[in-house]
């Protein structure tokens, strides 16, 4: 074989190999000649790499300590199983709010209404500008907006951040007016626009939050409907969900991603049953798949789904992240948390997989 | 060599060093450079030997054992993945790393997408967490930074270095 300085690969396999690397390793492999560190750093192939980065899935929990309010963040992952995951190079305390292709948004814990957006994987961040509106920290009585959205476009490279929710006054109920800002990334400014409308929001559903055909989608507590901020408008819009859909009585229903489908997850006493949008523009649900919960039985009540792809499920109880294998039918349990004071996983747990997403 | 007539259409290889291996044009289709050829006019898939010089016996009969089982496992019942998975590490297993390399090369070549993806998510997970003087080794690339330079790439993204250990 031929040994020619670039190598002994043409360009093209090259670029499909780096494609396949973690972030970490393929930032190393920048270092091994000027030609690699021009490919990784091509526009097409951060798309190529973001590409194949969406068939691996994994998902983000931030374990927090209720008796010192201490938190640490951990990775779940199906192939590579836990690790631990640091957003120290913020160098702030902060609570992670929203998680999309890869980026985070995340709130300052120290400094109210200080938001950032970063890749926590290249460790490249971006401190948002303060939002003028001082209600932001009114919209609820503990401070934090209503709904906190994280939209980011990887063709385009560039995110949106929404905060979002109904104005009241300290100690006042809601007027109706629902006050929605919007970040946008390439500007570096807020957008504000107010609407009327009355939705309320569980922590459930404040949390899933998806991202497609750019627009933010989120299921509101009564769960009639999807509740729809399209951003090349930015019209609340609402969006019905599977007519076959049964909702109460001891069903539960959630709002996921599914490769890039709006997913909807039904969990009942027995069975967890999951519809895809099809067609976004026809509302055309499917119902794609039925899963018996007999081996969980006694879990079913503290289940909630996290992240799914076509081949498996996340979801997370109050001490445990579990994996579901469509395939194989099989359950997994990936993590179980230690401490015994710690608030519900499920309550910080988010979807999540690496790209090279930049935020600057 | 003597062909005996058969029914069935098959689409004759000759790799570089060994005999005529006869592929099902299923198969024949998901080699891209097997597939122009093919589709060319004159063409006749009962006596037209097609000769891949730049491919050995053992490299094409690789490819092809992935694409029939492969193939195969999709159309059979869901429950493979496990089996799959099996599959895909005694492939690998049996190839050292030269090997590996002048595979990858093969699939190139013929432009199977199904095996040149699958190898270099092989390579890629082999080179994953080793040094960038091992990458540089096996991809055959010479450095071509100064010692600063090189630095300066190290430092900018430390991050990436944390707990690799160089040799």
């Amino acid at each position: 074989m031929e040994e020619l300085g670039d190598g002994i690969f043409p360009e093209e396999v090259v670029i499909q190999i780096m494609a396949r690397l973690p972030v970490k390793s393929l930032f190393r492999s920048k270092a091994v000649c000027k030609l690699w560190y021009m490919l990784s750093s091509d526009k097409y192939f951060i798309q190529l790499y973001n590409e194949i980065s969406r068939k691996s899935h994994m998902i983000l929990v931030e374990i927090l300590d209720s008796s010192d309010s201490k938190s640490s963040l951990i990775c779940v992952d199906n192939l590579r199983g836990v690790s631990e995951f640091s957003l120290d190079f913020l160098n702030d305390r902060v609570k992670v709010r929203a998680s999309c292709n890869g980026l985070l948004c995340c709130s300052s814990i120290t400094d109210k209404g200080v938001l950032y957006v970063c890749n926590p994987v290249t460790r490249k961040f971006r401190l948002l500008p303060r939002t003028r509106e001082r209600p932001v920290t009114r919209f609820y009585p503990d401070g934090e907006a209503t709904l906190v959205g994280l939209a980011s476009d990887s063709t385009f490279q560039k995110f949106n951040v929404v905060l979002a929710g109904c104005h009241r006054t300290f100690g006042h109920r809601p007027d109706g007016r629902f006050i929605c800002l919007v970040f946008d990334s390439e500007l570096n400014k807020w957008r504000k626009f107010i609407s009327y409308q009355d939705d309320h929001f569980t922590h459930m559903n404040k949390n899933q939050v998806v991202f497609v055909n750019n627009a933010l989608h989120w299921l509101t507590a009564r769960s009639s409907y999807i509740l729809v901020l399209d951003f090349s408008c930015d019209f609340w819009r609402k969006k019905p969900l599977p007519n076959d859909l049964v909702y109460g009585m001891g069903n539960r229903i959630y709002l996921l991603d599914f490769n890039g489908f709006l997913s909807i997850i039904q969990i009942s006493e027995a069975w967890m049953k999951i519809w895809v949008l099809r067609d976004y523009w026809i509302d055309d649900w499917r119902m794609v798949d039925k899963v018996s919960l007999r081996c969980i039985r006694g879990m079913v009540p503290g289940i909630f789904p996290i992240s799914q792809t076509s081949e498996y499920v996340f979801l997370a109880t109050h001490k445990q992240v579990l994996v579901y294998h469509r395939r194989s039918q099989v359950w997994k349990e990936m993590y179980t948390v230690k401490h015994s004071s710690t608030f519900p996983l499920w309550f910080s747990a988010y979807a999540y997989r690496s790209t090279m997403f930049s935020c600057n | 060599m003597a062909k005996t007539p058969e029914p069935k259409r098959t689409i004759s290889l000759k790799p570089c060093d060994g005999d005529v291996i006869e592929v099902s044009p299923m198969i024949a289709k998901q080699m891209q450079t097997i597939q122009s050829f093919i589709e060319d006019d004159s063409f006749i898939a009962t006596t037209t030997i097609i000769p891949l010089p730049n491919v050995t016996a053992f490299q094409l009969s690789k490819i092809i054992d992935y694409l029939n089982y492969h193939s195969n496992s999709k159309a059979v019942a869901d429950n493979v993945k496990e089996s799959t998975k099996k599959f895909d590490e005694e492939f690998l297993k049996e190839l050292e790393h030269d090997k590996l390399k002048e595979l990858l090369h093969a699939a190139n070549y013929l432009n199977v997408k199904e095996v040149l993806d699958f190898l270099c998510q092989a390579v890629a997970d082999l080179i994953q967490d080793k040094s960038v003087k091992f990458v540089r080794k096996f991809f055959g690339v010479v450095n071509d930074y100064s010692v600063e330079e090189e630095e300066d790439i190290r430092r900018t993204h430390a991050w990436a270095f944390e707990g690799v250990e160089e040799d």
